[in-house]
């Protein structure tokens, strides 16, 4: 018996479409400053679904270049400053359409470079804030444009660890309280640069399979709530791992069905809840994960399509 | 609040007054205010016109008083645009006036409170905070922003910031406050550890305080067993030296029967018989 149903695609495709072209939508008008992540979310969620070819690729691609600056970093609009989050979602964006090569790769390299501060950690622009979040944003960049070389990976690494507390999870910065998203992060900082034998594998894993719920859904923190952007963050930490069935899938499964909008498509990050682009990337990339046999396999670090990135 | 205001706060719902004071740029503003860009509710079209005067602004690298004026209002529109504080701040780097920075805490404060998970706001303190120097404030508020929310991750970072940068000491009893009032909030367990623990509050690690601390998470135990983050604590503690605290060894040992379907406390007798080396026993545990 398929325990992915039910699982309206063409609901799902259409509500993603819908979003995309919703230009006039008060939504819309609030979050044009992160439209990028936004379109990284959308498109990668439209490959998930194999419908990737239904949107304008010229015009997509055009308009992410017209983000990007002298600097080589890329914004989050067209009038938005550069910063590191919103370079890599337009990297991934290419990379998705598998037009990496337009991009004048040396700068945004250096870019990035110039973003990693002397103790190995990267502020996420100029402003000089520094997150674990900002690390990972960096790796992967440069991981998928093959040339970590042009870091201080070492330092990196370190950085890394040293954001790494006494449950087993990590933080934003060091003694920062552990979190999901945080702790995505820096594993996947630390697989894709193969450090992860730095650290208690099973104690991190033990805290990650702790954020299951009766519910099925997963959480941020101890003693908080089922949201399903979790569904990734933890999955994904816990494959990068090989701890996948340190968790129960069906019942995480029915978590993420259940936060679906049945009617209008879509899925929001608790049942009954608003369905939003944010979520609906995350639980589709959490199914796939699953291995939900009508989406693309997903990479648990690069977290775009698993063809895309061998 | 008191005194006249550089940072006219009456001007940010006053589009028109706005609007008559960009009258010189006003004519780029139609490039802003496409078709494409219309509002669906005709009231909210007052946010557009502070948006693109914003953006004309932004442009123009203008750091003035009426760029303060104008990307007041959008922020207070838009308190997640990532580019209007990025603006505000070229522009305090540029007047370089403490009143101003000291005006633009307040106007953290309110939407902070507003915003409470607005990675933006926050940052944006601590950028005010490294010029002010105002380790108390940042002190009261977030303790005020925490008793709305006791979870509030960006609070509880901020003030593990403050504490680091500032160097200030005697945390402890805030820890045990915010324990007080839910012993299970992971985010105060956490904060317990980093102001008593971690290498940069203390170089001394001694055995009496970490045997105080387990007797403390031991007793927050009592309430129930099932406190994750108490059992995580603990074990730091311990750090594997359960040799050093039989008493509360022997206490875990009792509870077996009692708790015999809480994973937490079979882990821990797990870990126990390990470090003693009693690996057949611990293998046991694992089936």
């Amino acid at each position: 018996m398929d325990r992915f149903t039910p699982l309206p695609v063409d609901l799902h495709q259409q509500y993603l479409c819908k979003a995309q072209n919703d230009t006039k939508s008060w939504e819309y008008f609030l979050t044009a400053h992160k439209r990028i992540s936004g379109a990284y979310w959308t498109l990668t969620s439209l490959d998930l679904l194999h419908a990737l070819e239904t949107t304008d690729e010229n015009a997509i691609i055009s308009w992410i270049f017209s983000c990007q600056h002298e600097s080589g970093g890329f914004g989050g609009n067209v009038d938005q400053d550069p910063n590191l989050l919103s370079t890599l979602s337009a990297v991934q964006c290419l990379a998705l359409y598998r037009r990496l090569d337009e991009l004048d790769s040396e700068k945004v390299i250096s870019y990035i470079a110039s973003l990693q501060l002397s103790d190995g950690s990267f502020m996420g622009d100029v402003w000089g804030e520094v997150d674990s979040r900002f690390t990972y944003a960096a790796i992967l960049c440069l991981s998928i444009l093959k040339r970590l070389d042009v870091i201080r990976v070492d330092k990196a690494v370190e950085f890394v660890i040293s954001c790494l507390n006494f449950d087993g999870g990590f933080g934003c910065i060091p003694g920062a309280e552990s979190h999901s998203g945080q702790v995505f992060c820096c594993i996947g900082a630390l697989y894709l640069t193969d450090s992860l034998y730095r650290i208690d594998q099973e104690l991190t894993g033990w805290w990650l399979a702790e954020r299951q719920l009766k519910n099925g859904g997963l959480n941020g923190r101890p003693d908080k709530k089922a949201d399903v952007c979790y569904s990734w963050w933890v999955l994904s930490s816990l494959a990068m791992l090989n701890k996948l069935d340190w968790i129960d899938s069906s019942k995480l499964i029915e978590f993420i069905l259940h936060c679906q909008d049945l009617e209008n498509g879509g899925i929001a990050d608790y049942p009954d809840d608003r369905s939003d682009v944010f979520h609906t990337f995350f639980g589709l990339a959490g199914l796939s994960l699953l291995g939900c046999p009508q989406l693309k396999r997903i990479h648990p670090a690069y977290a775009l399509p698993l063809e895309i990135i061998s | 609040m008191s005194q006249s205001h550089f940072q006219d706060l009456d001007l940010r719902t006053d589009t028109k007054a706005l609007l008559e004071l960009c009258q010189d740029v006003i004519q780029d503003i139609e490039e802003y205010i496409k078709p494409e860009r219309s509002a669906p509710i005709k009231y909210e079209i007052d946010f557009l016109w502070i948006s693109a005067l914003f953006r004309i602004l932004l442009k123009r690298k203008e750091y003035s008083e009426r760029a303060l004026k104008v990307s007041l209002a959008a922020i207070y529109n838009n308190p997640a645009d990532y580019s209007c504080w990025d603006f505000r701040r070229q522009i305090l780097k540029s007047l370089q006036q403490c009143s101003l920075f000291q005006q633009e805490l307040e106007i953290c404060n309110e939407l902070c409170l507003q915003n409470p998970k607005n990675y933006q706001i926050w940052f944006h303190r601590r950028f005010l905070c490294t010029f002010l120097e105002n380790p108390l404030q940042e002190l009261q508020f977030t303790e005020i922003t925490l008793l709305e929310d006791a979870k509030n991750y960006h609070a509880w970072s901020h003030r593990q910031w403050v504490v680091d940068h500032f160097q200030v000491l005697d945390e402890e009893a805030f820890s045990k406050k915010f324990l007080e009032m839910d012993f299970r909030n992971n985010s105060a367990w956490n904060y317990r550890y980093f102001t008593l623990f971690s290498n940069m509050r203390t170089t001394v690690n001694s055995l009496e305080l970490r045997q105080s601390e387990a007797s403390y998470a031991w007793e927050m135990l009592q309430r129930s067993f099932m406190n994750e983050s108490a059992w995580y604590y603990l074990w730091k503690v311990v750090n594997d030296e359960w040799h050093l605290f039989p008493s509360i060894t022997q206490s875990v040992q009792h509870l077996l029967e009692e708790q015999k379907h809480n994973r937490l406390v079979w882990i821990t007798w797990f870990n126990i018989l390990r470090t003693r080396g009693e690996v057949s026993e611990a293998q046991v545990i694992c089936k």
